[in-house]
């Protein structure tokens, strides 16, 4: 099996305090568990907060920085989830349906979802993570804006770097069969001060 | 005009000339936001100038965002249209991207203003 990485995706490192939730195949397809996406990025959202509880501290500033910081985990994490869901397709390859982990590092933290998808669905999301990470987002956000059918492929991954600043990597898995397990990695740098 | 959700509601009250989205909104894609679309843009035609509440819209999905930017793109179609966003600066996900419709339509009138209750941390 061949193995691609596009960015500066940081491996699992299972010493770091961190948290896993697995979707496992099942009574539903995966595909018609969607409400559980804000479920599971709002309990990802709290269980990370936890970490930047300033007990010690009642300065209103910092306090609203920590909700900041816990909201955009939540946005973020929703929004993995949602593409990992919307391109996921249950395979013999993948025994697990969709996997989400949150690592908390001292610098910050780092969201990865993992998800089994067709190489035509991957074609096209390598082709934007290649430009995500080499032209400028502002253009790229307005360019997507102004283009606006509605739809909202690619939206997503766009509004994650540019209105959240989060960095993004990913790794593709490619099977023999054409199928490919693809990791999308989003790190949020922590600078507690505002 | 009024749709409602699992957790989220758009009402257009044309009374006072303003359409209130409120909750999570947190749907699939185009199809599934096209009730809330065909609801701004209702909205759209039947007050000028036009108030989009979002005091109370606590989460905006990315899809969310984009019907958001498709009915501001439509609103600018016509010069004479007033539209003022009534937005929450407590609400994280309003302070990070409702400037860039903005860009989108310079004309968009931008309040900012703190929610009555501050969100629980």
């Amino acid at each position: 099996m061949k193995s691609r990485l596009i960015g500066n995706f940081r491996p699992d490192s299972d010493d770091t305090e961190h948290l896993s939730v697995v979707f496992s195949k099942g009574r539903l397809p995966v595909k018609h568990r969607w409400r559980n996406n804000g479920l599971t990025a709002d309990f990802v959202a709290n269980y990370a907060s936890t970490f930047l509880d300033p007990r010690d501290s009642d300065d209103p500033r910092k306090l609203k920085r920590i909700r900041e910081i816990k909201d955009s985990v939540s946005y973020v994490a929703n929004e993995l989830l949602e593409n990992g869901l919307k391109y996921h397709e249950d395979s013999d390859e993948d025994k697990v349906g969709l996997r989400l982990r949150c690592e908390i590092h001292d610098d910050g933290l780092i969201l990865n979802v993992s998800n089994c998808a067709a190489t035509d669905a991957v074609a096209a999301l390598e082709a934007l993570a290649r430009e995500l990470l080499v032209r400028d987002v502002t253009e790229l956000y307005f360019e997507k804006l102004e283009r606006n059918s509605g739809e909202s492929a690619g939206l997503g991954l766009i509004t994650m770097v540019h209105d959240y600043q989060a960095q993004l990597a990913w790794r593709l898995l490619l099977h023999e069969t054409g199928r490919v397990t693809v990791w999308t990695q989003a790190f949020i740098a922590l600078p507690l001060e505002c | 005009m009024r749709v409602t959700g699992e957790n989220y509601q758009a009402e257009y009250d044309e009374k006072v000339g303003t359409i209130f989205l409120r909750g999570n909104f947190r749907l699939n894609g185009l199809e599934e936001y096209r009730p809330v679309m065909d609801a701004l843009l209702e909205a759209l035609a039947g007050s000028n100038p036009l108030t989009v509440d979002l005091m109370k819209l606590d989460f905006l999905n990315s899809s969310g965002i984009a019907i958001l930017s498709k009915f501001v793109l439509e609103a600018r179609k016509s010069a004479s249209t007033i539209l003022i966003f009534s937005a929450n600066e407590d609400i994280t996900w309003q302070s990070k991207s409702l400037k860039n419709l903005q860009r989108l339509m310079p004309s968009l009138e931008l309040n900012f203003q703190c929610s009555p209750t501050t969100p629980a941390a």
